[in-house]
């Protein structure tokens, strides 16, 4: 039973190592820096207009 | 706790912007004074005509180049309906509702506010360039909504 256990969480962790996060952080990224922009950008409209 | 590398990436970013616009709401607000339209000024919108400001809206002179326009907003126009400024002054608006909520908005600039009943709507702008400045309710505020506008006249030097 134990064995079985041991194999299982074995298998479990590595299917986590094997998942890749570089799409997401790619997507994370390009969408935080086109918040950003848009954030500039209005920003910059609101000091030129005052 | 084990958080993966570009988790930490993501983390750091979203945690940097937050902290960079939070800076910039507080640098404005404390250090240049930026404050929301309504300054918590309030007035009593069913006796407007007994109010000692109010009664009689219009445009005063604080200085050389410092005017306060007082006005009424009030379905479907502004009271008064037309100020004349000189180029390069600067305009303190201070309007209220007699009725319903309305907007008090000068395109192309930065004052665009509500107009709320009871409450002392205010901001400023500086008027540098001379000419015929439209003000128009942004607001839904009855059928004759698309009629209510004012204007502005910047007249040169």
């Amino acid at each position: 039973m134990s064995e079985m256990n041991k194999q299982k969480s074995k298998s479990h962790t590595s299917g986590e190592n094997h998942t890749s996060l570089k799409t997401t952080l790619i997507f994370t990224m390009t969408l935080g820096v086109l918040i950003l922009l848009s954030w500039f950008a209005v920003f910059f409209l609101f000091l030129e207009r005052s | 706790m084990h958080i993966h590398k570009y988790e930490k990436i993501w983390l750091i970013f979203g945690v940097g912007s937050l902290v960079l616009f939070l800076g910039v709401i507080g640098v404005a607000a404390f250090a240049f004074g930026h404050q929301p339209p309504s300054h918590m000024a309030t007035v009593d919108a069913e006796n407007l005509d007994q109010d000692p400001v109010f009664s009689e809206p219009g445009l005063t002179k604080i200085d050389e180049s410092t005017y306060r326009a007082t006005l009424v907003a009030q379905a479907f126009g502004y009271n008064p309906n037309r100020i004349e400024v000189p180029e390069g002054s600067t305009v303190l608006f201070e309007v209220t509702s007699a009725d319903v909520v309305h907007s008090f908005t000068i395109p192309g600039t930065n004052v665009n506010f509500m107009v709320t009943p009871g409450h002392v709507n205010m901001a400023e702008h500086t008027f540098n360039e001379p000419g015929e400045y439209l003000v128009l309710c942004n607001e839904y505020c009855g059928t004759g909504h698309h009629y209510m506008s004012m204007t502005i006249e910047v007249v040169p030097r």
